[in-house]
């Protein structure tokens, strides 16, 4: 995993690993994801886009779980991600 | 809620997501111009208007995911997910392909659950969710 220079709490998926063994829409998701270029789940985080990484000030993730489990799969510091925060 | 309120209430303020960078900047959310956007929204085609209505519901799925995740929740907590899910049960319908509204009712459904947004309060939700659903299928198609 990259260093990471953000400022924010780090990002904490509220789906666990679990989760993707005993949910198989879940795997089929993860599944997907690990089709797509990490450029393209890049993308699809940014704010503004139709699925935005939407973050609670603590660093839980609300929206994206599945795509920022990917990309700490490949090493990405997804802590240098812009967020959408969320109350 | 009649038409008058509806379109009385389109004229608050609803705001786009606010953007958080890593070092530390925040750039605040800009507001969304409703009138415009649901002129546009009007003219789309059903598929893209289905689009915007679908980025809609998905968002407040979210936000009703982050009112109940933490419990307990308040009961002006469960207020707010009445309503959200009162929303979500409309946009649902309406995309349904065997019972399509006309655009100019799905304009007319969106101008009411902002109203419903500026009346118990997750407006910040709509906002946010009419700016991707906007910025999603209004300036791509």
């Amino acid at each position: 995993m990259q260093r990471s220079g953000s400022t924010k709490p780090p990002l904490r998926r509220i789906h666990g690993d679990a989760l993707y063994e005993q949910d198989s829409d879940a795997r089929r998701s993860l599944d997907y994801h690990r089709t797509r270029t990490t450029e393209e789940i890049v993308e699809s985080l940014r704010p503004g886009a139709d699925e935005s990484l939407k973050v609670k000030p603590d660093g839980r993730i609300f929206q994206g779980n599945t795509r920022i489990k990917v990309l700490e799969e490949r090493g990405f510091p997804v802590n240098d991600l812009p967020r959408d925060p969320i109350p | 809620m009649n038409s008058n309120d509806a379109a009385k209430d389109t004229a608050r303020k609803l705001y786009g997501p606010t953007v958080e960078y890593p070092d530390g900047r925040v750039i605040p959310g800009q507001p969304v111009n409703v009138e415009d956007v649901l002129t546009q929204f009007e003219h789309l085609d059903a598929d893209a208007r289905s689009a915007f209505l679908c980025i809609i519901a998905h968002d407040l799925t979210v936000a009703v995911r982050s009112i109940v995740f933490d419990p307990p929740v308040t009961e002006a907590g469960l207020e707010r997910v009445k309503w959200i899910n009162e929303s979500l049960h409309r946009l649902t319908s309406c995309v349904n392909p065997y019972k399509r509204w006309s655009a100019q009712d799905e304009a007319m459904l969106i101008r009411g659950i902002i109203a419903n947004s500026f009346e118990h309060g997750f407006d910040g939700w709509v906002g946010r969710a009419i700016a991707a659903a906007a910025g999603n299928t209004t300036r791509t198609r």
